[in-house]
């Protein structure tokens, strides 16, 4: 008798407690985020305080302060002046980012699921992974000219090899053991490909994507730099060359934010179709 | 002792051995055994005598190095229909639902959406599973996800469930909760299936099987092939309790300690 009724309390206690253990927990995590973004914004005033203070300091010939950026920042986004050189970079990046994704995922597979391929081809891959991609620009420009198609060209090769070579390994890294389950319950080659070899390589193929981006911001700026005709890039250069500082970091804090923007949604993205890689990272 | 007189044997395998490595390592030789149809047959040995390497052949995983190895009078090549198999692992796929994984065979084989909802339906609430379908694996226990990976095999309604140490990874409470589970599935009578069961439990393997296949230490082979005096359905605490219990015990743990090559004890 006294059992039943301690275990019935004991279950109703159990029931508040992992209520009230939740409530605290949630509270936790509430404090910690506000004290994260307090943290952030402190930084961010003293950071940006010592820079407009030693800023003044300077020659403005040379360097700049944050109220000067900013005030040329309304001025060209007012005039369209960002716009107009941001816009045609963007185009490229999305050309470019794309074609490397699909060539890149594609030639991955191919290279992973046929051994003949990946002995034929893969050592030229590793090779020109391995030079820097800056050294074949030229070759490029010389190739291609100096329109768009060449800077499609030169992002691509900046972005295609993180996304063939990530592919490539992820497939590769596809756990073994799973391979076998789907084996044993008579999965066909396709069947076997498209329950559990692409799934299991999709985290390294959306850090092939990342990578791509980062790679791709570099080459879509280099492109800028080297034909020198339009772009973000020759906006860069354009304003260096007649001194304007101020203006210069307009699209140099335009890349940064761009590159955090895509990053964070490809973050989103992995979340959306790969949900058991965050919990993975999370824990 | 069982329900069902046996007939023909269901698997043979007959002088059968398996080497590694071109013939370095050899997990089995000279090794003979029957299976019995509808029997639970619990291999036990020491680890690494080829225990779960005999069970990757009979589910088509793993070729024979020589000697026969049969199912149903043929020779097995590759996954045969109609055998299941539940691993130690798991080998839950992390980016399929609970149902979509316990769905997995049957999805495989094409079965029509509306059988596959009621099979999977069903093995899913007999383990208790009922209300989970949306879950991942990494939102589950152990023990509930070797649940699904049992719902999995049950579901392709297989003649011959294959299970490699299924218990192994799990904690001793889940796994006797596990085991008693396994034994109520198994004792309706429609759910009854040839069960080919590898544990190094010898607790497991009387509680569980019908015969215990004893096997050696690498080079395995059959030592010795005890049939059980415990009939079915099967109560675990009166087994437990049963002086046979012990004694069957002692028999398999001395075997088993003979069995081990002396300089490895």
């Amino acid at each position: 008798m006294s059992v039943s009724i301690q275990t019935g309390t004991a279950v109703a206690d159990g029931a508040a407690e992992t209520a009230l253990a939740r409530k605290v927990a949630i509270e936790r995590r509430r404090q910690r985020q506000i004290l994260t973004v307090a943290i952030r914004l402190a930084s961010l005033v003293v950071v940006l305080g010592l820079w407009q203070i030693l800023g003044a300091k300077v020659d403005a010939s040379l360097f700049t302060t944050p109220s000067a950026i900013a005030r040329a920042a309304v001025v060209m986004i007012k005039s369209g002046e960002l716009w107009h050189y941001l816009w045609p970079s963007l185009v490229v990046l999305a050309i470019g980012l794309t074609l490397a994704a699909i060539v890149g995922i594609a030639v991955g597979l191919l290279l992973a699921r046929f051994w003949v391929l990946d002995v034929a081809f893969g050592s030229y891959i590793t090779f020109l992974y391995s030079i820097p991609s800056v050294a074949l620009v030229p070759l490029i420009v010389l190739w291609a000219g100096f329109d768009v198609t060449a800077k499609v060209v030169i992002l691509f090769l900046f972005a295609f090899f993180p996304m063939a070579i990530n592919t490539h390994q992820g497939v590769k890294n596809v756990d073994p053991k799973l391979i076998e389950v789907g084996r044993a319950f008579r999965a066909s080659e396709w069947q076997l490909w498209t329950n559990i070899v692409l799934p299991g390589a999709l985290p390294f193929i959306v850090t092939g994507l990342r990578l791509a981006v980062g790679r791709g911001l570099i080459g879509m700026v280099l492109a800028d730099l080297y034909t020198a005709i339009s772009g973000i890039g020759y906006l860069i250069v354009r304003t260096a060359a007649t001194y304007e500082v101020d203006k210069m970091f307009v699209p140099i804090v335009t890349l940064g934010l761009l590159g955090v923007t895509l990053t964070a949604l490809l973050r989103v993205v992995e979340l959306q179709v790969a949900p058991w890689t965050a919990s993975a990272a999370r824990e | 002792m069982t329900a069902e007189p046996s007939t023909a044997p269901v698997i043979v395998a007959a002088n059968a051995s398996k080497l590694f490595l071109d013939g370095a390592v050899t997990a089995f030789r000279q090794l003979d055994l029957e299976v019995r149809d509808r029997e639970t047959l619990c291999i036990v040995g020491p680890s690494g005598c080829g225990k779960t390497t005999l069970l990757r052949c009979i589910a088509g995983l793993a070729d024979l190095s020589g000697g026969k190895l049969l199912l149903g009078g043929a020779p097995i090549k590759g996954p045969p229909q109609g055998v299941a198999m539940v691993f130690q692992h798991f080998g839950l796929l992390p980016w399929k639902t609970v149902y979509a994984n316990a769905a997995f065979g049957l999805t495989l084989a094409g079965a029509p959406a509306a059988v596959i909802r009621e099979r999977v339906g069903h093995y899913l609430d007999l383990v208790g599973l009922a209300g989970f379908e949306q879950h991942y694996p990494y939102q589950l226990s152990g023990g509930m996800q070797q649940r699904v990976g049992l719902v999995r095999a049950l579901a392709v309604d297989p003649k011959i469930l294959l299970m490699d140490e299924p218990f192994a990874s799990l904690d001793a409470q889940t796994r006797e909760i596990l085991q008693e589970e396994l034994l109520r599935i198994m004792e309706r009578l429609e759910e009854r299936k040839t069960m080919v069961f590898i544990t190094h439990s010898i607790d497991e393997a009387i509680l569980l099987g019908d015969r215990i296949a004893v096997m050696t230490a690498r080079p395995g082979r059959i030592k010795e092939i005890i049939d059980l005096p415990f009939g079915r359905p099967r109560d675990v605490e009166a087994i437990r309790a049963d002086p046979r219990y012990a004694e069957l015990r002692a028999h398999i743990w001395h075997e088993l300690k003979a069995a081990r090559p002396a300089r490895a004890a």
